[in-house]
């Protein structure tokens, strides 16, 4: 965080790669927000990360200060846009408590991949978050196109079993 | 999770929505710093009452007044600050 506040641009980006997920997984998985909307809403809770920047101490949690800022900056959206209204200025926000904490469990099993062997990772990624075909994932990775339903098998049951240990010692 | 199947379609469910977004976006993110300029001179127009009437009427002929190069970001931070 230091380092963002003194300009240092290669830190900054590594704050955004490091929360992309998180503040896209809430935006989109959460609040619902269209792409284009949530493009936007997306570099709007990163301006308001950038100038609050001067306000975080270091230390200080800073996964639940930016998906707070995402919460805010998602409401706004909303309320802005005149969707989900319950009246003339209010945003039912206790809609979105189980949405947002299916974000957190899910950026958990995100966390659990990350302990996975790298090839095991990949053709998840792949296959499930890029939708990716057999054919390119093989083609990308130099493994028969025929093998990788038995390794994208075998890959989930690991994530599976990894998620489940991080789970036991959370 | 007990039932495998179960198990696994969870988390399939979780990998679809933690696929983070376009790298388009992280590198449209990076520009912020660079969009906003100096963050000095942010807090020096908010701190004039002067520049906040005049945000509130008119938030672009107010941040060309100040001497600021008009842009989205800068426009989102301004009404940050103000708003907090």
């Amino acid at each position: 965080m230091a380092r963002c506040r003194s300009g240092d641009d290669s830190a900054w980006r590594t704050l955004i790669e490091r929360h992309a997920s998180l503040v896209h997984g809430i935006l989109r998985g959460a609040f619902r927000l269209q792409a284009h909307d949530a493009e936007d809403a997306f570099q709007e809770v990163f301006t308001r990360l950038y100038v609050r920047l001067g306000s975080v101490r270091d230390g200080q949690a800073v996964r639940g200060w930016i998906a707070q800022v995402t919460r805010n900056v998602a409401l706004d959206w909303l309320r802005r846009s005149g969707r989900e209204v319950v009246s003339d200025t209010a945003v039912d926000e206790q809609a979105f408590e189980e949405p947002l904490a299916a974000v957190d469990e899910a950026l958990s099993v995100r966390a659990a991949l990350d302990h996975l062997p790298g090839p095991q990772q990949e053709i998840l990624d792949r296959f499930f978050a890029r939708d990716e075909s057999y054919q390119t994932i093989g083609a990308a990775l130099g493994i028969p196109a025929g093998t990788i339903a038995s390794r994208i098998s075998r890959a989930l049951a690991a994530l599976r079993d990894e998620f489940e240990q991080d789970a036991i010692e959370r | 999770m007990s039932d495998p199947l179960l198990a696994e379609t969870k988390l399939v469910a979780a990998l679809k929505l933690t696929a983070g977004p376009p790298p388009a976006w992280i590198e449209a993110a990076t520009l912020i710093p660079s969009t906003l300029g100096d963050l000095d001179a942010i807090e020096r127009v908010v701190d004039s009452a002067a520049f906040r009437e005049q945000f509130a009427r008119d938030p672009l002929d107010a941040v060309t007044q100040a001497g600021l190069t008009p842009s989205r970001p800068l426009l989102t931070a301004l009404r940050d600050r103000l708003d907090s």
